[in-house]
């Protein structure tokens, strides 16, 4: 059964690569708030 | 210089019915996979690594998808000069090369067992690379061109010659018969295995519309504030700041 680590690794890198794109563009996308969000917790802090 | 962050009700500046996709096409992946796994006996010269096919193949097809989005969208833009086709075409083009660098380490996990080799300078695998380096060379021109208009225009043509290329990498194996097999899809692959191939790419394909739509969400909003701030720079000296 040599071929089973190398299926594995495939499935494993196909999910690592998905769920690394799914974060990026989750910090990128907070990234734009997060001005706006600090602006608002320092008028509530207020 | 200190920009204005954004407003309220700038968050949602499109329809957000895609994010639903951000659930709905990880949970059709792993159900796809599973059918695609239990219903899929060895073959006879790969054994196992034949299921390598269900994430390598669909890969493949979802980048070619994503580069014809690329290429009507350039072409667009190219007529209309509106920016949101710019916009379009700058985020399939990165999710393209998200998916073509996929296809290519996948293909090398294939190929290490099958072949002998991680990588060979076979028609297919080499004219994939060159795929690849065209759309890092667009995000890379993206990156350094600081002039909207002349980004998005250069973007246009080099987004055209790169999508173009995607009929020779899908022609390569019948023009060059070197290493790599013939076209894998529903109609040469074993009838046993058509439908988890098909189910797979439909995954896919959800997630591929899901990357587009949020990327190209994120760089509509990059793109008011980089409005913004051109505004700011022109603004003559001592006019209030408006957020």
């Amino acid at each position: 059964m040599r071929e089973w680590p190398f299926v594995i690794a495939a499935y494993s890198v196909a999910w690592i690569v998905f769920l690394s794109y799914m974060v990026y563009l989750s910090r990128r996308e907070r990234r734009l708030f997060e001005p706006m969000l600090k602006a608002a917790r320092e008028r509530m802090a207020k | 210089m200190k920009v204005p962050p954004l407003q309220t009700a700038e968050l949602k500046i499109t329809p957000q019915w895609w994010r639903l996709l951000g659930v709905v096409a990880p949970l059709a992946l792993i159900a796809t996979q599973t059918f695609g796994f239990m219903t899929s006996a060895p073959d006879r010269d790969m054994g196992n690594l034949q299921k390598i096919m269900y994430v390598h193949v669909p890969a493949a097809w979802n980048a070619f998808i994503a580069y014809f989005v690329v290429f009507i969208a350039s072409v667009r833009y190219l007529l209309t000069k509106d920016e949101r086709h710019d916009l379009l075409a700058a985020s399939a083009a990165e999710v393209g090369a998200v998916l073509t660098a996929l296809t290519l380490m996948l293909g090398s996990i294939w190929g290490r067992p099958t072949w002998g080799v991680w990588w060979t300078w076979d028609a297919r695998l080499t004219s994939t690379a060159v795929l690849l380096m065209i759309f890092v060379g667009y995000l890379a021109l993206r990156a350094f061109t600081d002039d909207p208009e002349r980004r998005a225009r250069w973007s246009a043509a080099v987004g055209i010659f790169g999508a173009l290329n995607v009929p020779i990498v899908y022609m390569s194996v019948r023009w060059w018969r070197t290493l790599h097999q013939v076209q894998s899809s529903p109609s040469t692959v074993d009838p046993a295995y058509a439908w988890g191939l098909r189910l797979n790419a439909i995954a896919v394909l959800l997630l591929l519309i899901y990357f587009i739509a949020r990327r190209y969400n994120i760089a509509r909003m990059e793109r008011q504030l980089e409005h913004r701030r051109d505004e700011l720079e022109l603004r003559p000296e001592g006019e209030p700041v408006h957020a």
